[in-house]
């Protein structure tokens, strides 16, 4: 089985989005959660190995909780303000769960599988975990692995009725990382990915968005996780840490909540 | 000589529910009796002027099985509404296990993936709530708890008990396809012991007035392949197929058939065009022969996707004569939306389910509400009046998506 390596991370939050010129045209219509997951996978690609690959094996794998939520009202705004026959069709094709996928597939010629997951735990997780299998089974020799969310004023209103009035939605932003496979790489250090966890457990749904009690630990540190995307933002700060430092060995980062647990075990 | 095919993973069960019926047998006799019971959208499900005709299940979607099947996961489940796509889903479910000869209890004792695809399911579409907030009434909050209970795969671990990998798969149209592909995956790669797979939408206000505004639906009852053929129309129900290794089944007896292969491509082309040659499709098709162990793989049966939009049937019937090359004209291709609509992320896996049975009785109807067939496309699908008599086991079915997804399973019949 080959051994998958992290080539590249970025996370980016809009308010740090510097949407690159060459893709203002294309991404005139695009909604936020589009321009912060094509900006991410920008910057990822930018920073990633050249290699030399054919678009039918490079992958994408997308996850999110709540993808074009917002996006999904606006469209919701045409059909009521303007009435039934009148609704925005270009709205419409951005409502779908995977119109930033579609996005990222046209603009960076991804002809693998482009798979878009849903999960209110640990949707960047679950993509990773969706890539590195198909990345072990030689289905493709990259995966473009991406999570974003949306920023959205009607699941953070549900979010201080819940928990308490400074309750804080995510703001839009997005993160991406490059997987290559080890003989593939040729240069820069190397973050293995060895195994990836994830198990549930019934909970009280409404920690899905509040994230009450969930906390990760890596290596002696632990950080409480206050918003829907930090998890994984914190996870791609630390790896890049890793990135940067002369540190070998295996080390290893997990989270617990109420809904369930997660491990990702790496070596540098 | 053909290579060995892969035979390692097993259908065990299917469960199936839409406008053509209820459970399996029902949609059977619905293609055997060609009927097609499209109809305008009743009001019990929302409030609509349009006129353009759905394909529906009972107001009641959840099904006798489907209640049997709540009440021997003997979970609490009465704090929160149960959304009608639960409901379908779990009448799929609950039908796909008790075919497999497998029960909760058996299930609890394995470690048990679960793949739903979707499109509405995933999506928050309570009009009254979203619009008391936006007035600034503080409406109760019951419908977002609803919506954070309501990931279908979660929700589904949750009642069973049982524990396994899961996720939903939110690709548009393909999203039944990919779940069961990701699901057989799985199995491949030793992460569960059995497989819940497959996919569940109901019927949107939100999603029916999408496609009307794309202009991409038919007044009339669909006519996929038709030379009059003008836009599709939207159906609702879920299908689920039940997957476990080939060492674990073989001795019990059990198997019905097999997923071979899976494939899935995209074209990088447009947002919700298809590729006019279809250049995606056939390379998810090519996958999935390659996994299924013979890239020249004949095919006894094409389930195609065929919405009977104009420009989807075009370029799946391009891509279908590149798929078919030599045997273009032998193979029987058909589709099944004329008799379910297009029930979007649970169509993949509808049709997965419904090749295999057309497989195993060896026979199939042509594509109900296809009179005259385009002569424009480049292969010749079958016509609502034929009937054919099948002679192989191995079957295509296959999905196109918003995004430029591409997928395709391939099936073999015991």
């Amino acid at each position: 089985m080959p051994a998958v390596a992290i080539s590249s991370l970025q996370a980016l939050n809009l308010q740090d989005l510097d949407l690159p010129v060459v893709y203002t045209k294309q991404l005139r219509r695009a909604d936020e959660l589009t321009k912060a997951v094509v900006n991410s996978t920008y910057l990822g690609l930018d920073s990633a190995p050249m290699l030399d690959l054919v678009p039918e094996k490079i992958g994408l794998f997308l996850g999110t909780s709540f993808g074009p939520l917002e996006t999904n009202f606006r469209f919701l705004d045409s059909l009521l303000d303007d009435g039934e026959g009148q609704a925005s069709p270009t709205l419409f094709s951005h409502s779908v769960h995977n119109a930033a996928a579609g996005y990222l597939a046209r603009l960076f010629s991804i002809n693998g599988p482009a798979i878009t997951i849903s999960s209110y735990a640990w949707p960047f997780l679950a993509a990773l975990e969706q890539a590195s299998l198909m990345m072990c089974s030689g289905t493709i020799n990259r995966a473009i692995v991406v999570s974003g969310e949306m920023y959205s004023p009607l699941l953070e209103h549900a979010g201080k009725k819940l928990k308490e009035a400074d309750y804080k939605f995510c703001q839009t932003g997005a993160v991406t990382w490059i997987l290559d496979r080890v003989n593939e790489r040729k240069l820069g250090n190397n973050i293995i990915i060895n195994k990836i966890e994830m198990s549930y457990k019934p909970c009280d749904v409404t920690t899905f968005l509040t994230r009450t009690g969930e906390e990760w630990f890596f290596d002696n540190e632990s950080c409480k996780v206050t918003e829907l995307l930090s998890y994984a933002f914190l996870l791609t700060r630390q790896i890049q840490k890793k990135l940067t430092g002369d540190k070998k060995g295996e080390f290893n980062w997990s989270i617990k909540a109420p809904f369930g647990q997660a491990g990702l075990f790496l070596s540098c | 000589m053909r290579p060995p095919l892969r035979h390692q993973v097993v259908i065990t069960g299917t469960g199936c529910i839409s406008a053509a019926g209820m459970n399996v047998r029902e949609h059977h006799e619905t293609i055997e009796q060609k009927k097609r019971n499209s109809q305008q959208v009743p009001k019990w499900l929302f409030d609509t002027q349009q006129k353009f005709p759905v394909f529906i299940c009972p107001q009641q979607a959840l099904t006798e099985i489907g209640h049997k099947f709540l009440l021997s996961c003997n979970t609490d489940i009465g704090k929160h509404s149960i959304s009608r796509t639960v409901q379908l889903l779990i009448s799929a479910v609950a039908e796909a296990i008790e075919m497999s000869g497998l029960s909760v209890s058996d299930l609890r004792k394995k470690r048990v993936g679960i793949a739903i695809g979707t499109t509405v399911g995933c999506a928050f579409n309570n009009e009254d709530y979203y619009k008391s907030f936006m007035q600034g009434l503080n409406p109760p909050l019951n419908p977002v708890i609803d919506y954070l209970n309501s990931n279908l795969a979660y929700w589904l671990q949750t009642i069973m008990g049982v524990d396994g990998p899961s996720l939903v798969v939110v690709n548009a149209c393909a999203s039944g396809t990919d779940a069961i592909g990701i699901a057989g995956s799985w199995l491949s790669s030793g992460l569960c012991d059995v497989a819940i797979a497959g996919g569940a939408d109901e019927l949107s206000r939100i999603a029916y007035n999408g496609f009307i505004s794309l202009q991409l639906y038919d007044l009339s009852p669909c006519r996929p392949f038709d030379k009059s053929r003008n836009g599709l129309n939207l159906g609702e129900g879920a299908g689920i197929v039940l997957l476990e290794k080939e060492e674990e089944v073989t001795k019990q007896n059990r198997t019905i058939g097999w997923l071979l292969g899976y494939g899935t491509s995209s074209d990088a082309w447009h947002p919700t065009a298809p590729h006019p040659e279809g250049q995606g499709v056939v390379r998810a098709a090519k996958l999935a022969a390659t996994e299924a162990g013979d890239i020249n793989l004949k095919f006894d049966l094409i389930n195609a996707h065929g919405t009977a939009t104009r420009a989807n049937d075009k370029a799946e019937t391009n891509a279908l004569a590149v798929i078919l090359n030599a045997h273009r004209n032998h193979t029987p291709i058909i589709s099944t939306k004329g008799i379910t609509g297009h029930t979007l992320g649970a169509a993949g896996a509808i049709e997965a389910i419904l090749t295999l049975y057309s497989l195993k009785q060896e026979i199939i109807g042509g594509t109900i509400g296809c009179h005259n067939i385009d002569p424009d496309l480049k292969v010749i699908p079958l016509s609502e009046t034929e009937k054919v008599k099948l002679t192989g086991r191995i079957g295509l079915s296959q999905s196109l998506a918003f995004g430029g997804g591409n997928s395709a399973l391939i099936v073999e019949a015991i």
